[in-house]
């Protein structure tokens, strides 16, 4: 293949990578199909939520181990990122940093790459660390795609994933399973 | 919609190149994924089902859009031959972006759409085959036939000069 046709697929592959959808946009689909919105004026709820952000702080306060708190996803990417495209391109050889907390009965982190190779697995991983409280691992992105990182958590056993992430996460929800994900786009 | 939204805007925006249509387009791809979400049988991945969703409402954008243009002239700022780089000379990134984009332009929305499915979504001719409904060889034929035009076009904005 000529440099000259190498070009123009790389130029083809990083059209439009700046370009994010219009804010609100899902917001407007959910409207127009009559499905509940997920945000309204927000000094609607501003009094109840303020009522309710005082109770949390007493609940927090006086029961410090209360039920179980939210499941959160944090992944932070330490590397070169590639030049002038935002934060969330990301270059190869950068490692994610991935932490999950909260959550209840198990938790799971699974990496895909592409949507088509499962990268990593934690449990399942050697690299994987697990404490009561908390799942981490360091993924190194290695290759050029699309990196679905999913912070999964359910009262049951979850699945064991394959490398067919559609598959995988429609077996975990068939059990009552908390998810967050994140995307990385290494170029 | 997290998930897809933002592969779905890059392909609609780089095959209409109208950022009010494709707005428009974004919104109604996504509306008919709803309505037609209980019909979606996982035969293929929710990536493929949704190209295929959003290559319809693109071609379908791209004739009513050609219809209307019989009275209007192109507005995109971006379809302006370059004077380009000298002899000898490589034109930069951002020169070779501007100038695909103009190209692009210039594809058939059939093919535009196929080299955007290929190159840009990173989709295998066998996807592509089941997002299109075409064969697959057909699709590899196009692009193979779109690449030397798209390098013939850039080469022609930028004075001979890739």
């Amino acid at each position: 293949m000529s440099d000259s046709t190498d070009r123009i697929e790389a130029a083809l592959a990083r059209l439009g990578a700046e370009h994010q959808p219009p804010p609100g946009w899902e917001d407007r689909v959910l409207a127009a199909v009559g499905a509940p919105r997920k945000r309204s004026a927000w000094w609607w709820f501003a009094g109840p939520a303020l009522t309710l952000a005082a109770a949390a702080v007493i609940a927090i306060a006086v029961f410090p181990r209360g039920g179980p708190r939210e499941l959160a996803l944090a992944v932070d990417v330490t590397g070169e990122q590639t030049r002038g495209a935002g934060a969330i391109e990301r270059a190869i050889g950068d490692i994610a940093h991935v932490r999950v907390t909260g959550g209840a009965g198990h938790r799971a982190i699974w990496v895909y790459r592409d949507q088509r190779t499962l990268v990593t697995h934690c449990p399942g991983d050697p690299a994987c660390r697990s404490t009561r409280d908390s799942l981490g691992i360091d993924v190194a992105l290695s290759l050029v795609g699309e990196y679905t990182i999913v912070a999964l958590s359910s009262p049951q056993a979850l699945p064991a994933p394959t490398d067919d992430y559609d598959r995988d996460i429609a077996a975990a929800r068939m059990s009552d399973t908390n998810e967050k994900s994140r995307t990385l786009t290494v170029r | 919609m997290q998930r897809h939204g933002g592969a779905v805007y890059r392909y609609r925006r780089e095959a209409l190149r109208d950022s009010t249509l494709a707005d428009d387009v974004h919104q109604q791809i996504f509306s008919a994924v709803f309505h037609d979400l209980p019909g979606f049988r996982g035969q293929s991945s929710v990536r493929t089902w949704l190209f295929g969703i959003a290559r319809h409402r693109v071609l379908d954008a791209a004739k009513s859009r050609q219809r209307a243009r019989a009275r209007f002239v192109d507005d995109d700022p971006r379809g302006v031959t370059d004077p380009g780089a000298s002899a000898g000379e490589r034109i930069d990134d951002l020169r070779l972006g501007e100038a695909l984009i103009a190209c692009l332009n210039e594809l058939a929305p059939h093919v535009r759409s196929a080299v955007l499915l290929r190159f840009q979504q990173g989709f295998t001719f066998e996807e592509m085959a089941e997002i299109c409904g075409v064969r697959a060889g057909t699709l590899q034929a196009q692009v193979m036939r779109a690449m030397p035009v798209l390098r013939q076009c850039i080469e022609h904005r930028n004075g001979g000069v890739l």
